[in-house]
Protein backbone atom coordinates (compact mmCIF):
# COMPACT_ATOMS: atom_id res chain seq x y z
CA UNK A 1 0.00 0.00 0.00
CA UNK A 2 3.05 2.64 0.58
CA UNK A 3 3.93 2.12 -2.77
CA UNK A 4 0.17 2.98 -4.09
CA UNK A 5 0.26 5.95 -1.87
CA UNK A 6 3.60 7.12 -3.13
CA UNK A 7 2.54 6.94 -6.84
CA UNK A 8 -0.78 9.24 -5.86
CA UNK A 9 1.40 11.33 -4.16
CA UNK A 10 3.32 11.63 -7.38
CA UNK A 11 0.20 11.57 -9.87
CA UNK A 12 -0.99 14.53 -7.24
CA UNK A 13 1.94 16.65 -7.52
CA UNK A 14 2.67 16.30 -11.46
CA UNK A 15 -1.03 16.93 -12.13
CA UNK A 16 -1.57 20.21 -10.05
CA UNK A 17 2.39 21.59 -11.16
CA UNK A 18 0.34 21.18 -14.54
CA UNK A 19 -2.82 22.50 -14.42
CA UNK A 20 -3.38 24.04 -11.07
CA UNK A 21 -6.34 22.28 -10.89
CA UNK A 22 -7.88 20.82 -8.01
CA UNK A 23 -7.57 17.23 -7.39
CA UNK A 24 -11.12 16.11 -6.54
CA UNK A 25 -11.96 17.59 -9.86
CA UNK A 26 -9.35 16.62 -11.99
CA UNK A 27 -11.39 14.65 -14.57
CA UNK A 28 -14.88 16.27 -14.74
CA UNK A 29 -12.82 19.75 -14.59
CA UNK A 30 -10.46 19.20 -17.41
CA UNK A 31 -12.69 17.61 -19.68
CA UNK A 32 -15.98 20.94 -19.01
CA UNK A 33 -13.70 23.36 -18.69
CA UNK A 34 -11.78 23.01 -21.72
CA UNK A 35 -7.89 21.88 -20.83
CA UNK A 36 -5.89 21.40 -23.67
CA UNK A 37 -5.81 17.94 -25.19
CA UNK A 38 -2.57 17.31 -24.19
CA UNK A 39 -2.85 17.79 -20.38
CA UNK A 40 -5.81 15.47 -20.48
CA UNK A 41 -3.56 12.85 -22.27
CA UNK A 42 -1.03 12.99 -20.09
CA UNK A 43 -3.66 12.86 -16.76
CA UNK A 44 -4.71 9.71 -18.64
CA UNK A 45 -1.41 7.89 -19.35
CA UNK A 46 -0.46 8.96 -15.46
CA UNK A 47 -4.03 7.73 -14.37
CA UNK A 48 -3.91 4.23 -16.40
CA UNK A 49 0.26 4.09 -15.16
CA UNK A 50 -0.92 4.59 -11.55
CA UNK A 51 -3.72 1.88 -11.94
CA UNK A 52 -1.18 -0.34 -13.40
CA UNK A 53 1.69 0.41 -10.49
CA UNK A 54 -1.22 -0.05 -7.58
CA UNK A 55 -2.42 -3.16 -8.91
CA UNK A 56 1.48 -4.46 -9.53
CA UNK A 57 2.19 -3.75 -5.51
CA UNK A 58 -1.11 -5.84 -4.51
CA UNK A 59 -0.16 -8.85 -6.28
CA UNK A 60 -0.27 -11.83 -4.01
CA UNK A 61 3.30 -12.06 -3.70
CA UNK A 62 3.52 -8.94 -1.50
CA UNK A 63 0.22 -9.85 0.65
CA UNK A 64 1.13 -9.84 4.29
CA UNK A 65 0.30 -13.16 4.18
CA UNK A 66 2.95 -14.47 1.77
CA UNK A 67 5.21 -11.92 3.64
CA UNK A 68 4.42 -13.91 7.18
CA UNK A 69 5.29 -17.38 5.40
CA UNK A 70 8.94 -15.86 4.26
CA UNK A 71 9.22 -14.63 7.49
CA UNK A 72 8.41 -17.57 9.14
CA UNK A 73 11.19 -19.08 7.16
CA UNK A 74 13.41 -16.76 6.67
CA UNK A 75 15.70 -15.36 9.16
CA UNK A 76 16.22 -11.61 10.88
CA UNK A 77 18.44 -10.59 7.89
CA UNK A 78 16.12 -12.64 5.36
CA UNK A 79 18.15 -15.40 5.18
CA UNK A 80 15.79 -18.16 4.47
CA UNK A 81 15.67 -20.65 7.78
CA UNK A 82 17.89 -19.08 10.34
CA UNK A 83 15.17 -17.63 12.55
CA UNK A 84 14.96 -21.58 14.22
CA UNK A 85 19.18 -21.31 14.17
CA UNK A 86 20.79 -21.09 18.14
CA UNK A 87 22.70 -17.78 17.85
CA UNK A 88 25.81 -19.66 19.51
CA UNK A 89 26.21 -21.72 16.90
CA UNK A 90 29.50 -20.71 14.78
CA UNK A 91 29.89 -22.26 11.64
CA UNK A 92 31.48 -21.78 8.27
CA UNK A 93 29.31 -19.76 5.95
CA UNK A 94 30.64 -21.66 2.78
CA UNK A 95 33.75 -23.02 0.89
CA UNK A 96 36.31 -20.92 0.34
CA UNK A 97 36.08 -21.32 -3.27
CA UNK A 98 32.84 -19.61 -3.37
CA UNK A 99 34.28 -17.03 -1.68
CA UNK A 100 32.78 -16.30 2.06
CA UNK A 101 34.05 -16.54 4.95
CA UNK A 102 34.30 -18.45 7.98
CA UNK A 103 31.98 -16.27 10.15
CA UNK A 104 29.63 -16.73 12.95
CA UNK A 105 26.01 -17.36 13.12
CA UNK A 106 26.09 -14.26 15.70
CA UNK A 107 27.23 -11.98 13.23
CA UNK A 108 24.74 -13.37 10.34
CA UNK A 109 21.90 -12.76 12.94
CA UNK A 110 22.78 -9.50 13.87
CA UNK A 111 20.28 -6.56 13.41
CA UNK A 112 21.39 -3.99 10.59
CA UNK A 113 19.58 -1.10 9.16
CA UNK A 114 17.54 -2.05 6.02
CA UNK A 115 19.64 0.19 3.80
CA UNK A 116 22.45 -2.64 4.72
CA UNK A 117 20.03 -5.37 4.13
CA UNK A 118 18.97 -4.61 1.11
CA UNK A 119 22.46 -4.63 -0.64
CA UNK A 120 22.71 -7.72 -2.29
CA UNK A 121 25.81 -8.68 -0.54
CA UNK A 122 23.97 -9.06 2.32
CA UNK A 123 21.37 -10.97 0.92
CA UNK A 124 23.21 -13.35 -1.68
CA UNK A 125 24.85 -15.80 1.10
CA UNK A 126 21.39 -17.06 2.05
CA UNK A 127 20.78 -18.34 -1.22
CA UNK A 128 23.90 -20.59 -0.87
CA UNK A 129 22.47 -21.60 2.95
CA UNK A 130 19.11 -22.55 1.81
CA UNK A 131 20.25 -24.58 -1.17
CA UNK A 132 22.73 -26.48 1.41
CA UNK A 133 19.62 -26.86 3.94
CA UNK A 134 17.86 -28.60 0.22
CA UNK A 135 20.70 -30.65 0.30
CA UNK A 136 19.97 -31.87 4.08
CA UNK A 137 16.55 -32.04 3.60
CA UNK A 138 16.89 -34.12 0.69
CA UNK A 139 18.97 -36.03 2.72
CA UNK A 140 16.44 -36.76 5.58
CA UNK A 141 13.60 -37.30 3.05
CA UNK A 142 15.35 -39.92 1.17
CA UNK A 143 16.88 -41.69 3.95
CA UNK A 144 19.75 -43.26 1.84
CA UNK A 145 20.53 -46.10 4.75
CA UNK A 146 21.27 -50.03 4.38
CA UNK A 147 18.35 -50.02 6.74
CA UNK A 148 15.64 -48.52 5.01
CA UNK A 149 16.12 -50.72 1.74
CA UNK A 150 16.81 -53.90 4.00
CA UNK A 151 12.96 -52.87 5.08
CA UNK A 152 11.78 -52.67 1.61
CA UNK A 153 13.60 -55.75 1.03
CA UNK A 154 11.84 -57.76 2.76
CA UNK A 155 8.72 -56.86 1.87
CA UNK A 156 9.92 -57.56 -1.48
CA UNK A 157 7.56 -60.74 -3.45
CA UNK A 158 9.92 -63.33 -4.96
CA UNK A 159 8.98 -65.32 -7.89
CA UNK A 160 9.40 -67.74 -10.35
CA UNK A 161 9.54 -67.39 -13.80
CA UNK A 162 5.86 -68.34 -14.15
CA UNK A 163 5.05 -64.96 -11.90
CA UNK A 164 4.07 -67.47 -9.16
CA UNK A 165 4.77 -66.31 -5.80
CA UNK A 166 8.10 -68.05 -3.88
CA UNK A 167 7.66 -66.51 -0.50
CA UNK A 168 5.97 -69.41 1.14
CA UNK A 169 7.82 -72.05 -0.94
CA UNK A 170 10.84 -70.76 -0.26
CA UNK A 171 10.48 -70.45 3.51
CA UNK A 172 9.63 -74.27 3.53
CA UNK A 173 12.47 -75.16 1.39
CA UNK A 174 15.02 -73.12 3.75
CA UNK A 175 13.86 -74.78 6.45
CA UNK A 176 13.57 -78.29 5.23
CA UNK A 177 17.76 -77.70 4.57
CA UNK A 178 18.27 -75.89 8.14
CA UNK A 179 16.56 -78.95 9.65
CA UNK A 180 18.67 -81.52 7.21
CA UNK A 181 21.96 -79.45 7.96
CA UNK A 182 21.66 -78.93 11.93
CA UNK A 183 18.85 -81.50 12.99
CA UNK A 184 19.82 -81.58 16.91
CA UNK A 185 20.07 -78.08 17.00
CA UNK A 186 17.42 -76.07 19.00
CA UNK A 187 13.57 -75.24 17.46
CA UNK A 188 14.13 -71.40 17.68
CA UNK A 189 17.53 -71.39 16.46
CA UNK A 190 16.68 -73.56 13.25
CA UNK A 191 13.78 -71.12 12.89
CA UNK A 192 15.69 -68.12 12.78
CA UNK A 193 18.55 -69.61 10.45
CA UNK A 194 15.75 -70.32 8.01
CA UNK A 195 14.55 -67.05 8.48
CA UNK A 196 17.46 -65.43 7.94
CA UNK A 197 17.84 -67.74 4.85
CA UNK A 198 15.27 -66.54 3.17
CA UNK A 199 15.57 -62.58 4.27
CA UNK A 200 18.90 -62.88 2.50
CA UNK A 201 17.55 -64.08 -0.63
CA UNK A 202 14.83 -61.40 -0.73
CA UNK A 203 17.28 -58.98 -0.16
CA UNK A 204 19.43 -59.89 -2.69
CA UNK A 205 16.34 -60.37 -4.91
CA UNK A 206 15.43 -56.81 -4.52
CA UNK A 207 18.79 -55.54 -4.80
CA UNK A 208 18.92 -56.91 -8.04
CA UNK A 209 15.57 -56.13 -9.42
CA UNK A 210 16.04 -52.44 -7.93
CA UNK A 211 19.78 -52.09 -10.11
CA UNK A 212 17.88 -53.26 -13.06
CA UNK A 213 15.44 -50.53 -12.57
CA UNK A 214 17.80 -47.90 -12.39
CA UNK A 215 19.92 -49.01 -15.53
CA UNK A 216 16.82 -48.42 -17.27
CA UNK A 217 15.43 -52.19 -17.68
CA UNK A 218 12.30 -52.35 -18.29
CA UNK A 219 11.21 -55.44 -15.77
CA UNK A 220 7.52 -55.71 -17.12
CA UNK A 221 8.62 -55.61 -20.52
CA UNK A 222 11.10 -58.52 -19.43
CA UNK A 223 8.63 -60.09 -18.08
CA UNK A 224 6.65 -60.00 -21.59
CA UNK A 225 9.07 -61.57 -22.85
CA UNK A 226 9.99 -64.45 -20.64
CA UNK A 227 6.22 -65.18 -21.35
CA UNK A 228 6.44 -65.52 -24.79
CA UNK A 229 9.64 -67.06 -24.51
CA UNK A 230 7.16 -70.40 -23.53
CA UNK A 231 4.49 -69.44 -25.78
CA UNK A 232 4.29 -71.38 -29.34
CA UNK A 233 6.31 -69.64 -31.99
CA UNK A 234 3.09 -69.29 -33.95
CA UNK A 235 1.20 -67.05 -31.94
CA UNK A 236 4.58 -64.98 -31.27
CA UNK A 237 4.48 -64.68 -35.70
CA UNK A 238 1.09 -64.09 -35.41
CA UNK A 239 1.28 -61.08 -33.03
CA UNK A 240 4.33 -59.35 -33.43
CA UNK A 241 4.78 -57.81 -36.93
CA UNK A 242 7.70 -56.00 -37.15
CA UNK A 243 9.20 -53.78 -39.87
CA UNK A 244 12.22 -55.55 -41.32
CA UNK A 245 14.88 -52.77 -41.59
CA UNK A 246 16.84 -52.89 -44.85
CA UNK A 247 20.62 -53.38 -44.24
CA UNK A 248 21.87 -49.86 -46.45
CA UNK A 249 18.61 -48.15 -44.86
CA UNK A 250 18.91 -45.20 -42.87
CA UNK A 251 16.14 -43.06 -40.65
CA UNK A 252 15.12 -40.16 -41.32
CA UNK A 253 17.08 -38.61 -38.37
CA UNK A 254 20.16 -40.59 -38.89
CA UNK A 255 20.28 -38.79 -42.52
CA UNK A 256 19.24 -35.72 -41.02
CA UNK A 257 21.94 -35.17 -37.63
CA UNK A 258 25.09 -36.13 -38.13
CA UNK A 259 26.22 -38.42 -35.36
CA UNK A 260 28.37 -36.32 -33.07
CA UNK A 261 25.24 -33.90 -32.77
CA UNK A 262 22.77 -36.49 -31.52
CA UNK A 263 21.75 -37.04 -27.97
CA UNK A 264 22.87 -40.02 -26.30
CA UNK A 265 19.83 -42.49 -26.06
CA UNK A 266 19.79 -43.21 -22.00
CA UNK A 267 16.55 -45.23 -21.08
CA UNK A 268 14.59 -43.59 -18.15
CA UNK A 269 14.70 -45.24 -15.00
CA UNK A 270 11.87 -47.21 -13.78
CA UNK A 271 12.64 -46.84 -10.47
CA UNK A 272 9.59 -45.36 -8.20
CA UNK A 273 10.52 -42.89 -5.01
CA UNK A 274 10.17 -44.28 -2.37
CA UNK A 275 6.88 -42.31 -0.30
CA UNK A 276 7.94 -40.80 2.68
CA UNK A 277 6.18 -42.06 5.87
CA UNK A 278 3.83 -39.53 7.62
CA UNK A 279 6.13 -39.12 10.37
CA UNK A 280 8.01 -36.15 12.26
CA UNK A 281 10.78 -35.50 10.60
CA UNK A 282 14.18 -33.51 12.38
CA UNK A 283 13.46 -30.12 10.36
CA UNK A 284 15.86 -28.68 13.05
CA UNK A 285 18.63 -30.51 11.93
CA UNK A 286 18.01 -29.51 8.09
CA UNK A 287 17.51 -25.38 9.43
CA UNK A 288 21.10 -26.27 11.45
CA UNK A 289 23.90 -23.78 10.05
CA UNK A 290 27.00 -26.09 9.53
CA UNK A 291 29.85 -26.21 6.92
CA UNK A 292 28.81 -25.63 3.45
CA UNK A 293 29.40 -29.22 2.39
CA UNK A 294 29.93 -28.97 -1.55
CA UNK A 295 30.78 -31.57 -3.80
CA UNK A 296 34.06 -32.17 -5.35
CA UNK A 297 33.25 -30.68 -8.32
CA UNK A 298 32.96 -27.08 -6.76
CA UNK A 299 35.68 -27.48 -3.89
CA UNK A 300 38.53 -29.85 -5.34
CA UNK A 301 39.51 -26.77 -7.54
CA UNK A 302 43.81 -26.27 -7.70
CA UNK A 303 42.93 -22.26 -6.36
CA UNK A 304 41.52 -22.54 -2.82
CA UNK A 305 40.85 -18.99 -2.84
CA UNK A 306 40.96 -17.04 -6.24
CA UNK A 307 37.40 -17.72 -8.58
CA UNK A 308 38.42 -19.38 -11.79
CA UNK A 309 40.34 -17.33 -14.35
CA UNK A 310 39.13 -17.79 -18.26
CA UNK A 311 41.26 -16.72 -21.00
CA UNK A 312 40.15 -13.41 -22.20
CA UNK A 313 38.14 -13.65 -25.19
CA UNK A 314 40.04 -12.25 -28.47
CA UNK A 315 39.67 -8.58 -29.55
CA UNK A 316 36.66 -8.80 -32.37
CA UNK A 317 38.14 -6.88 -35.73
CA UNK A 318 36.37 -3.30 -35.09
CA UNK A 319 33.02 -3.60 -37.26
CA UNK A 320 33.04 -7.18 -37.69
CA UNK A 321 29.95 -9.23 -36.76
CA UNK A 322 31.71 -12.02 -35.66
CA UNK A 323 34.71 -13.32 -34.30
CA UNK A 324 36.75 -16.65 -34.80
CA UNK A 325 37.43 -18.82 -31.37
CA UNK A 326 40.93 -19.46 -31.17
CA UNK A 327 39.98 -22.73 -29.41
CA UNK A 328 37.68 -23.87 -31.26
CA UNK A 329 37.88 -22.06 -34.36
CA UNK A 330 34.35 -21.58 -34.97
CA UNK A 331 32.97 -18.28 -36.26
CA UNK A 332 30.89 -16.88 -33.45
CA UNK A 333 28.44 -13.91 -33.23
CA UNK A 334 30.18 -10.78 -31.31
CA UNK A 335 27.95 -10.89 -28.90
CA UNK A 336 29.76 -14.44 -27.44
CA UNK A 337 32.68 -12.52 -26.43
CA UNK A 338 31.04 -10.79 -23.78
CA UNK A 339 31.66 -11.97 -20.13
CA UNK A 340 28.57 -13.74 -19.59
CA UNK A 341 28.77 -15.78 -23.17
CA UNK A 342 32.00 -16.25 -23.25
CA UNK A 343 32.48 -18.26 -19.90
CA UNK A 344 29.84 -20.64 -21.65
CA UNK A 345 32.11 -20.69 -24.97
CA UNK A 346 35.38 -21.55 -23.55
CA UNK A 347 33.90 -24.74 -21.61
CA UNK A 348 32.21 -26.13 -24.77
CA UNK A 349 35.39 -25.41 -26.68
CA UNK A 350 36.67 -27.95 -23.71
CA UNK A 351 34.19 -30.53 -24.43
CA UNK A 352 33.97 -30.92 -28.19
CA UNK A 353 37.67 -30.32 -28.71
CA UNK A 354 38.02 -33.33 -25.93
CA UNK A 355 35.55 -35.46 -27.52
CA UNK A 356 36.97 -35.13 -30.65
CA UNK A 357 40.30 -36.45 -29.58
CA UNK A 358 41.88 -33.07 -31.61
CA UNK A 359 42.85 -30.85 -28.28
CA UNK A 360 46.44 -30.68 -28.85
CA UNK A 361 49.11 -31.00 -25.78
CA UNK A 362 49.21 -27.17 -25.88
CA UNK A 363 45.76 -26.28 -25.49
CA UNK A 364 45.02 -28.99 -23.52
CA UNK A 365 47.47 -27.25 -21.16
CA UNK A 366 46.24 -23.93 -21.73
CA UNK A 367 42.49 -25.91 -20.35
CA UNK A 368 44.37 -27.58 -17.70
CA UNK A 369 45.68 -24.22 -16.16
CA UNK A 370 42.76 -22.07 -16.75
CA UNK A 371 39.72 -24.69 -15.95
CA UNK B 1 -1.07 -35.99 -8.01
CA UNK B 2 -0.07 -32.56 -7.47
CA UNK B 3 2.56 -30.75 -9.21
CA UNK B 4 3.43 -27.71 -6.62
CA UNK B 5 6.75 -28.72 -5.95
CA UNK B 6 8.06 -29.37 -9.56
CA UNK B 7 6.21 -25.62 -10.29
CA UNK B 8 8.21 -24.17 -7.36
CA UNK B 9 11.27 -25.53 -8.18
CA UNK B 10 10.85 -24.35 -11.92
CA UNK B 11 10.28 -21.04 -10.49
CA UNK B 12 13.28 -21.07 -8.06
CA UNK B 13 15.25 -21.84 -11.63
CA UNK B 14 13.47 -19.16 -13.93
CA UNK B 15 14.16 -16.69 -11.21
CA UNK B 16 17.86 -18.13 -11.07
CA UNK B 17 18.22 -17.55 -14.61
CA UNK B 18 16.98 -14.20 -14.55
CA UNK B 19 19.37 -12.82 -11.78
CA UNK B 20 22.46 -14.24 -13.80
CA UNK B 21 20.85 -12.08 -16.43
CA UNK B 22 20.48 -8.96 -14.58
CA UNK B 23 23.75 -9.56 -12.81
CA UNK B 24 25.49 -10.36 -16.64
CA UNK B 25 23.85 -7.19 -17.97
CA UNK B 26 24.66 -4.67 -14.48
CA UNK B 27 28.01 -6.27 -14.37
CA UNK B 28 29.58 -7.75 -17.34
CA UNK B 29 33.17 -7.49 -15.94
CA UNK B 30 32.32 -9.27 -12.97
CA UNK B 31 34.33 -12.79 -14.20
CA UNK B 32 37.35 -10.62 -14.73
CA UNK B 33 37.11 -9.20 -10.56
CA UNK B 34 37.45 -10.53 -7.18
CA UNK B 35 33.87 -9.67 -6.49
CA UNK B 36 32.39 -12.64 -4.27
CA UNK B 37 28.90 -12.77 -5.55
CA UNK B 38 29.49 -12.48 -9.07
CA UNK B 39 27.51 -13.94 -12.07
CA UNK B 40 29.86 -16.96 -11.40
CA UNK B 41 28.62 -17.37 -8.14
CA UNK B 42 25.29 -17.44 -9.11
CA UNK B 43 25.95 -19.73 -11.92
CA UNK B 44 27.47 -22.16 -9.44
CA UNK B 45 24.67 -21.85 -7.06
CA UNK B 46 21.75 -22.21 -9.97
CA UNK B 47 23.64 -25.47 -10.85
CA UNK B 48 23.90 -26.45 -7.25
CA UNK B 49 20.37 -26.17 -7.34
CA UNK B 50 20.07 -28.03 -10.34
CA UNK B 51 21.69 -30.77 -9.15
CA UNK B 52 20.04 -31.31 -6.09
CA UNK B 53 16.58 -31.04 -8.15
CA UNK B 54 17.78 -33.80 -10.28
CA UNK B 55 18.88 -35.81 -7.32
CA UNK B 56 15.80 -35.50 -5.61
CA UNK B 57 13.47 -35.94 -8.67
CA UNK B 58 11.79 -32.27 -8.49
CA UNK B 59 11.73 -32.58 -12.29
CA UNK B 60 11.02 -35.83 -12.73
CA UNK B 61 7.68 -36.89 -13.86
CA UNK B 62 5.14 -39.74 -12.28
CA UNK B 63 7.02 -42.10 -9.44
CA UNK B 64 9.97 -40.65 -9.77
CA UNK B 65 8.46 -37.42 -8.62
CA UNK B 66 9.53 -35.43 -5.62
CA UNK B 67 5.69 -34.81 -5.03
CA UNK B 68 5.02 -38.30 -5.23
CA UNK B 69 7.94 -39.20 -2.82
CA UNK B 70 6.24 -36.89 -0.18
CA UNK B 71 2.58 -37.42 -1.07
CA UNK B 72 1.91 -39.09 2.21
CA UNK B 73 3.44 -37.02 4.44
CA UNK B 74 1.48 -33.89 4.03
CA UNK B 75 3.73 -31.73 6.65
CA UNK B 76 6.66 -32.17 4.92
CA UNK B 77 5.49 -31.69 1.42
CA UNK B 78 3.80 -28.13 2.56
CA UNK B 79 7.38 -27.46 4.54
CA UNK B 80 9.00 -27.99 1.25
CA UNK B 81 6.70 -26.13 -0.76
CA UNK B 82 7.04 -23.27 1.83
CA UNK B 83 10.80 -23.65 1.37
CA UNK B 84 10.99 -23.33 -2.47
CA UNK B 85 8.40 -20.36 -2.46
CA UNK B 86 10.00 -18.60 0.09
CA UNK B 87 13.77 -19.30 -2.20
CA UNK B 88 12.25 -18.17 -5.42
CA UNK B 89 10.89 -14.63 -3.54
CA UNK B 90 14.47 -14.36 -2.19
CA UNK B 91 16.04 -15.05 -4.92
CA UNK B 92 14.03 -12.37 -6.56
CA UNK B 93 14.91 -9.67 -3.80
CA UNK B 94 18.96 -10.92 -4.37
CA UNK B 95 18.15 -8.73 -7.87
Amino acid sequence: MSSCCTFLSLWQISYTEASEIPLTDIPYQAMCFGASKRIRLRHLSLLANFIFQAIVSLRPEDTSETLERIDSLTGPNGSIGDASIDDSTSSAVSSSFQGSETKSVQDELTPETSAENSLPEKRLPGIERAIDRLFRFSLLIRQPSRSSQNVKAERFIMKDEDGNELNESFAGFARQIVDHCYPDAPEFLRAKLSNGIVIRRKRFLYREHHQKKLFGVDTLREDMRQDLKYGTEIEETDITVRASKAANELSPVETLAPKLLRPKETNPSHTSASALQNQSLLIDTVLEDTKSNQTTAFTATPSSSAPIELPRPPKPVPGSKEFECPYCCLMLPIKESRASHWRYVITNSMRLLSRAGSLSPSRLEVFCTYL
Amino acid sequence: MSHELRIATQGCLEQFKLLIEISAELDPASEDSNGTYGTSWIEEQCVRFKIWAGNIGAFAEGHASLDYRLRDSLSTHEFMLHFLVALADFIHRGK
